[in-house]
């Protein structure tokens, strides 16, 4: 089995937000919606500083569709238009959907919404046009932090991968050569421990995408 | 649709091109990217992962930046206004390039008879390369010195003051270089990409041992540092000699470096007359030096002024160096040969090493005296007291101990002593080179400070062993041929204005150094000029890629506008400053243009952006444009056997200019970057950038040599200064400012309104502004109308620490009104603990071009309507504007305080800007694919 | 969330159908108001025809209804299976009652199917919103707050219906006070439950959205406290307080005139009460992570 996902080294993200407008451009998002939202997360006082500046810290947290192993948005659709396709990620057969919307009030996480010109409900589809050719989804492929990496989860998460710099002294740095240079989480970011590694808080949908945040307190529950 | 003839040698799929280009979405990167194009359409940019110079970064506002290319309310044709300057609805009605032009000429002209080249004055943004008219090229066309661009609050304090203290430029540090410690200092390059990319930044900073940062905001990449020394704003002059005394006091510092190659060996003597010799201003012309450091000809009546005497500790007695030669009493020069390569981890692949030289010890053997008083005969009989320069400077450092600068920064002392030793100590001693430079980047030029900052920061640099070294500060790239600082700056076949010329530079009587520096006009200067015609009247300008509302105060200069008889903009849109032109002209988008380009920091890198679709309409490219009017004007542009090249000449020019190897075409060059990417400067020009410590090998490229090419001059170890030494006493500030002597070497001053310099204004305006932080989607005023951006980041954002947000009831999301003696504006509350209480950062250069109305609300929001100008309020060396660390007072705005009863700013009719992401109007911004078509 | 007006009005209309339709079923029990049954099955019948047509304003494409509507995890198939079943049960009511010989007799188990169907159907459509990802909707007190709807709107509604057809209300009496018992305690029940919700929310503490930079910060409890009124003022004292009260007053009058205008004032304040239920649940419907 497949189950495609996207992984973020929340210590790498800088909130640049080239990955929420590398999504604009690359899916056709209608202007005011958004398929991945980047939030700053704080700054919070710290834990055990003095409650205020400097004693603070924070993170930002890109938020889009969780590709989630067991999505309510999917058990909820009436149509089937919301399925899980073959590769592990939650897709919507538009040309099904009758824009009821319930899967856009069951996701935990707000990432759906009504298209008000095709009026079917979108959210993120992983790039699945991209990732089925090879590719690295629009978001992980521009990341400006080098945060993001695409992978499937069954091979864990150390082999995901990100785009890596071509060597052109070694001659030819074509299209498709620098489409396909990779880099794995393993050997791009520091170390990391279980307890660095997070998810955005289940509620029984079992997000797939994963966070890793190191030395620093993670807000909200799992 | 791209022409079917074009060479192009890019890989096609299909009917899909992808060209290989280099973005110009902002003025600061070269980042690589692709450009994949539809059936004639750029369809997207994504980035280029072969080009290791910006890693594959393509950042949000450069992905965007698409949508101007195609955007509905782009200029497509030259305009000429048909109602009076000051209403709202400018009646801009569409005409001819023919009609643009010879008005243009014709206008120009006249006020040249009238009152002389200098009444016209230029106006550029930063670094959008091939339009920058009036960094140069504007100037030699009418015979004027009065460009005002932002050169003056953006890294041009920066070159200024390293140009005076060792080589321009010498602010830039090579971070592809990787330095073992990452400090970041007053700047944020994860949003700024200053003249890094994002992602090699981030990179960086996780791959060092430590990350410092001396900000005082929590940055969006500082939430990971190591050490944060998080000061009060514009008190970086003092952390900065702070830095210094911990680095002397614990004998960090390169001894043989001060002792070979600073001026601080040399005797300061009191009882003399300054004297010295002819030396180059940096663009044009040359100027007498004085100083009172010890001559030859101060002993001696035959004495040569170029031998500054020393006292050697070794032989007990007096010698010399010579700035004549560049070489030391005895001394005999030859090329260093011996050296290693360089020795950085985690280089990119694409990144070379480079060649290393070792220190050279003095020859004869010496021990120039740093510390001590010694008595001298003068030529006249005399005998004085002289004091090494070192001793002078390291008795000012002295001062700034830790824990004085914790009083003036508030950073505690223990912090500042733990983040200079950890940047000092080296980390491996065995590279003979320091643990990496600091990338002390624009926060520190804007409080007033910048050039005293600016020098102490480039001795802190050369004492610790980060001078020209890998990850070190090393200047701009140096190519295969010479860039020029861009096309359409210089008028490449005619010499620059005179000195004569230039010393009728507005500001120079405030600012007596813009005399040597020639690079700008002091920009409040110009404008007081334009209000008041006071020194004399300046009545016509033009601008390109400009905008008034980047520095000094912006409702001043909208009300002097009026003054003007004539003013022409050339630009993309009908932006605030277009608002009050009399003719507009349409430029080209990058996607459009041809253009070499090399990094224009130390990454390195050698490339192009490349056509990638036809131009349309009526728009012009930048360089055409220069061209043009140089013709309708009759004054030579290119060189005698081509004077008005056209566009690709142009480029075959530039290329060719101090081109090392064969003579190539844009042809040649563009077919091989498509096909083999981008080249490592490293390699293509090995002596000037793939070998460190250039002052050792004579390969000092950017000396004050005007219009000479400066090797073929230079040619000597050492600096581009005036004593060939890295000055530690400046003899330019020494010659051009006598009086202030103060800043002879290296110091601090507080901002002129901060709590501590003007506690009377600080009571009346209780919160420290600052400003910057880059908006990732914005650059500057660009890109507000591109629904990518706009979307992104809708409304300008005051960031408050929620402690005074409380007590004043301001919520997140509520509008703010922000006010001192020079206007109030709005922005939106942002809650942000990373900011001390007492200090707001704030947004600049915000216009709305939803709004139907001349100067689309350039008044409603932007900060640097706040700012106070006029000497005292600027940097008293640069004239720099005060843009940072200034009192404002903040409330909520309400229905009752704001017209209309509208707390969200409006229009004269009482629309609002769009603030919403929701906003119809963004739609309406959405390409227009049909416009370009008819012309 | 915003408000959904279609569902609002589709989900107290269907309240109100199952209410009316489960009430019949009571008094056909009982052997009363053989006047009104034809009447009233046709009554609950067009409220939930009502309702039906309101949801067509929330689908977006209802053509594709029909292209395979049949995921059965999914609520809303659930409702359209319980309406069909329901409209199949109404019909075959009004046409037994037609076929009865006083037009107005019901066998037995066509009475309990009726009270079963309308119980299920209200449920049903309450359950749809059964969601984790919304806290103040996941509880089956939200259900019974719906079955409490109808409870109310039901007896109220045949009450003046039996009054206006001059019927004996006697009959009525007691399920009037007993629904409106159970519809106020359920109402109650739910209202505090939703109140009790705003613990159950992710907090970041202090957070930014770049791109709504004039909203506030979202304060769950905030949120969830504002719909207080409505909750309390609007679904419970006007909703339930109000029609129990109405019920009493008219029973104890035990007229028909009195059934007629106090059972009138109680649908009226009823239906008032399970549309302010409806807003407040809107308005407290954060999703978990509330910050996109
Ligand atoms: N308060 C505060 N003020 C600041 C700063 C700060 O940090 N705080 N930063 C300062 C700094 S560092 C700088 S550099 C200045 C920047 O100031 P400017 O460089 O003046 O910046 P812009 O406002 O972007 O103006 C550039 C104009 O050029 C146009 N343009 C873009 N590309 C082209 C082109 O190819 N051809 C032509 N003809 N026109 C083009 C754009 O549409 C825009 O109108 O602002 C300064 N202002
Ligand atoms: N997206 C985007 N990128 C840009 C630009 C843009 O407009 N948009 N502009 C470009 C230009 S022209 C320039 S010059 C660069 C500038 O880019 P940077 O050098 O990165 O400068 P800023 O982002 O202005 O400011 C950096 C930091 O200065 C801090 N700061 C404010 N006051 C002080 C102070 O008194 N002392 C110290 N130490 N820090 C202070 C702020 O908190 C901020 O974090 O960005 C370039 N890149
Ligand atoms: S994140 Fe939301 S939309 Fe995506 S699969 Fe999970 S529940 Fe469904
Ligand atoms: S809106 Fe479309 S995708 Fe969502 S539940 Fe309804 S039919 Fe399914
Ligand atoms: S994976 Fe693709 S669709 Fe999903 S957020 Fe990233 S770019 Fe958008
Ligand atoms: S592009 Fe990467 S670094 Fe930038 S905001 Fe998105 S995830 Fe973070
Ligand atoms: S940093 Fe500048 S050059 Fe690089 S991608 Fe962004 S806009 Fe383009
Ligand atoms: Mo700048």
């Amino acid at each position: 089995m497949t189950h495609y996902a996207i992984a973020t080294d929340l210590n790498r993200c800088v909130g640049c937000l080239a990955c929420s407008v590398a999504c604009k451009a690359m899916n056709n998002v209608p202007v005011g919606d958004y398929w991945n939202k980047t939030l700053r997360i704080g700054p919070n006082p710290k834990k055990d500083g003095c409650g205020t500046w400097p004693d603070i810290e924070m993170y930002f947290m890109t938020v889009q569709c969780q590709h989630c192993k067991d999505p309510e948005c999917v058990k909820v659709c009436p149509t089937e238009a919301s399925h899980i396709a073959a590769d592990g990620t939650v897709q919507i057969d538009k040309s099904k959907c009758i824009g009821c919307q319930f899967c856009a009030m069951s996701c935990p996480y707000g990432v759906r919404y009504l298209n008000t010109e095709e009026r079917v409900v979108e959210k993120c589809t992983l790039c699945e046009q991209k990732i089925a050719q090879g590719e690295l989804p629009a978001c992980v492929a521009q990341c400006g932090g080098r945060a993001r990496f695409f992978g499937d989860l069954d091979k864990g998460i150390d082999s995901f991968e990100a785009p890596w710099v071509v060597d052109v002294t070694k001659g030819d740095p074509s299209y498709d050569k620098t489409l396909h240079n990779r880099i794995t989480l393993k050997d791009c970011v520091p170390a990391y421990k279980e307890s660095d590694v997070h998810h955005l808080p289940d509620v029984g949908n079992h997000p797939s995408f994963v966070y890793i945040l190191r030395n620093r307190d993670w807000q909200g529950e799992e | 649709a791209l022409a079917e003839s074009s060479t192009v040698t890019a890989s096609k799929a299909g009917d899909t091109k992808r060209v290989r280009s280099c973005c110009r979405g902002c003025g600061k990167m070269e980042c690589g990217v692709w450009v994949i194009v539809e059936n004639g359409r750029a369809i997207r940019t994504e980035g280029d992962e072969s080009a290791f110079q910006s890693m594959g970064n393509h950042c949000g506002k450069g992905q965007a930046s698409l949508q101007a290319a195609y955007h509905p309310d782009r200029l497509y044709h030259p305009m000429k206004r048909t109602n009076a300057r000051g209403e709202d609805d400018p009646g801009w009605q569409r005409i001819t390039w023919d009609e643009a032009m010879s008005t243009i000429a014709e206008k120009l002209q006249e006020t040249m008879d009238r009152y002389g080249g200098e009444a016209i004055f230029g106006m550029s943004g930063t670094s959008r390369i091939w339009g920058m008219f009036a960094y140069g090229a504007l100037g030699q066309l009418v015979g004027s010195p009065n460009m005002c661009i932002p050169w003056q609050v953006c890294k041009g304090p920066r070159f200024f003051a390293t140009a005076m203290n060792s080589m321009m430029q010498a602010s830039w540090m090579e971070t592809v270089g990787r330095p073992k410690v990452y400090t970041s200092w007053g700047t944020g390059p994860e949003l700024s990409n200053y003249d890094d990319s994002c992602r090699t930044i981030v990179d960086v900073a996780e791959k060092a041992d430590t990350h410092i940062v001396v900000d005082p905001r929590m940055t969006n990449l500082g939430k990971e540092a190591d050490i944060w020394l998080n000061l009060r704003p514009g008190t970086d002059g003092a952390m900065a000699m702070g830095w210094l005394n911990i680095l002397i006091n614990n004998e960090l510092y390169d001894d043989l470096f001060a002792k070979k190659w600073t001026n601080g060996p040399f005797l300061v003597c009191n009882d003399i007359e300054a004297t010295g010799y002819e030396t180059y201003r940096f663009t044009s012309g040359k100027f007498q030096m004085k100083t009172r450091l010890l001559k030859e000809s101060d002993l001696k009546e035959d004495g040569d002024p170029h031998k500054f005497m020393v006292w050697d500790n070794l032989n007990n007695r007096m010698t010399y160096f010579d700035a004549g030669t560049g070489l030391w009493e005895g001394e005999t020069w030859s090329k260093p040969t011996a050296g290693h390569e360089g020795m950085q981890e985690h280089l990119v692949p694409g990144v070379s090493q480079g060649w290393v030289p070792d220190p050279t010890p003095f020859d004869p053997e010496i021990d120039p005296a740093l510390y001590g008083e010694f008595e001298v005969e003068l030529k006249d009989g005399k005998k004085s007291k002289v004091t090494p320069v070192w001793q002078l400077f390291t008795d000012r450092v002295s001062e700034y101990t830790p824990e004085k600068v914790s009083e003036i920064t508030g950073v505690p002392a223990e912090t500042i002593k733990t983040a200079c030793l950890t940047h000092a100590r080296r980390i491996d001693p065995t590279t003979g080179y320091g643990n990496g430079g600091i990338q002390y980047q624009l926060a520190i030029e804007h409080s007033c400070n910048a050039i005293a900052m600016v020098r102490a920061m480039d001795t802190y640099i050369g004492l610790s062993g980060n001078w020209d070294v890998p990850a070190g500060h090393r200047g701009g790239t140096q190519g295969d041929f010479v860039f020029k600082a861009g096309l359409g700056a210089v008028a490449p076949g005619i010499p620059n204005i005179s000195a004569e010329e230039f010393n009728k530079t507005l500001g120079i009587e405030d600012y007596p150094l813009l005399g040597w520096w020639q690079g700008w006009a002091d920009d409040a200067s110009v404008w007081k000029a334009i209000e008041t015609g006071d020194p004399y009247p300046v009545k016509a300008g033009w601008c390109s890629t400009g905008d008034f509302m980047c520095m000094s105060n912006s409702l001043q200069k909208w009300r002097a506008f009026p003054n003007l008889d004539f003013f022409v903009c050339e630009d993309l849109w009908k932006t605030p400053t277009a608002g009050m032109a009399d003719i507009l002209l349409p430029a080209q988008h990058w996607l459009e243009t041809d253009c070499p380009r090399m990094s224009q920091g130390p990454s390195g890198g050698q490339g192009a952006t490349v056509r990638a679709i036809e131009p349309p309409a009526d728009t012009k490219h930048d360089i055409e444009i220069a061209t043009m009017i140089y013709q309708y004007m009759g004054k030579q542009w290119g060189p005698d056997d081509n004077k008005w090249p056209d566009r690709i000449e142009n480029l075959d020019i530039m290329l060719n200019t101090g081109r090392a190897g064969a003579p190539t075409t844009w042809e040649e060059y563009r077919d091989d970057f498509e096909q083999n990417g981008w080249k490592d400067c490293k390699v293509v020009a090995p002596d000037t950038w793939g070998t460190y410590r250039r002052y050792e090998t004579g390969m000092m490229p950017l000396k004050a040599y005007g219009d000479k090419n400066a090797l073929e001059e230079f040619a000597k170890p050492g600096f581009g200064t005036p004593t060939r030494k890295m000055e530690i006493w400046s003899t330019l500030i020494e010659t051009f400012m006598p009086e202030d002597e103060e800043d002879f070497l290296p110091t601090y001053k507080e901002p002129p309104l901060s709590p501590i310099a003007d506690p009377e204004m600080n009571e009346k305006y209780p919160f420290t502004a600052t400003s910057g932080r880059r908006i990732p989607v914005y650059f500057h005023s660009e890109h507000r109308q591109l629904p990518w951006c706009r979307e992104m980041w809708p409304a300008p954002r005051i960031e408050i620490n929620p402690q005074d947000a409380a007590r004043l009831g301001i919520e997140q999301g509520d509008w703010v009104w922000i006010e001192n003696d020079n206007g109030k504006i709005r922005q939106v509350a942002d809650l942000y603990h990373g900011v001390a209480p007492g200090v707001v950062n704030l947004e600049h250069q915000w216009w709305f071009p939803e709004l139907d109305q001349a100067d689309k609300g350039y008044d409603l929001c932007g900060c640097n309507c706040l700012v106070t100008t006029g000497k005292g309020y600027q940097d008293r060396i640069s004239g720099t504007s005060y843009l940072r660390a200034y009192p404002v007072n903040i409330y909520k705005a309400t229905p009752e305080n704001s017209p209309f009863g509208n707390p969200v700013p409006c229009d004269h009719k009482g629309n609002e800007i769009i603030h919403d992401a929701s906003d119809p109007r963004l739609k309406e911004w959405l390409p227009n694919y049909d416009i370009r078509n008819e012309a | 969330m915003e408000l959904q007006w279609p569902l609002i009005l589709f989900t107290t209309l269907t309240a109100w159908a199952c209410g009316v339709f489960g009430v019949q079923g009571v008094l056909a029990l009982k052997g009363a108001g053989k006047k009104s049954q034809q009447l009233l099955a046709v009554v609950s019948c067009v409220l939930l025809a009502v309702g039906g047509i309101c949801v067509f304003f929330h689908l977006q494409h209802w053509e594709r209804i029909f292209n395979g509507f049949g995921h059965i995890t999914s609520g809303i198939t659930q409702e359209l299976i319980a309406i069909v079943v329901f409209v199949v049960a109404a019909v075959a009511y009004f046409v037994m009652a037609r076929k009865s010989a006083d037009g107005g007799t019901l066998p037995k188990w066509m009475a309990v199917l009726a009270i079963a169907i309308s119980v299920v159907l209200a449920a049903v459509c309450a359950h749809s919103y059964m969601m984790p990802a919304r806290p103040a909707w996941n509880s089956v007190l939200e259900v019974l707050s719906i079955v409490g709807a109808a409870c109310l709107l039901g007896p109220a509604t045949v009450a003046v219906v039996l009054a206006a057809k001059g019927e004996d209300t006697q009959a009525l009496g007691m399920p009037a006070i007993v629904g409106s018992v159970i519809g106020a305690v359920c109402t109650a029940a739910y209202a505090a439950y939703v109140q009790m919700s705003a613990g159950s929310f992710t907090e970041v503490g202090y957070y930014f959205d770049p791109t709504h930079p004039t909203k506030a910060m979202v304060d769950a409890g905030a949120a969830i406290g504002d719909q207080a009124l409505l909750l309390w003022l609007g679904a419970v004292v006007v909703g339930a307080i109000v029609p129990l009260a109405c019920c009493l007053l008219a029973r104890k009058k035990g007229d028909a005139a009195s059934w007629r205008l106090f059972g009138a004032v109680a649908v009226v304040a009823a239906l008032a009460g399970a549309i302010c239920l409806r807003v407040a649940f809107y308005g407290a419907g954060l999703s978990v992570f509330m910050f996109y």
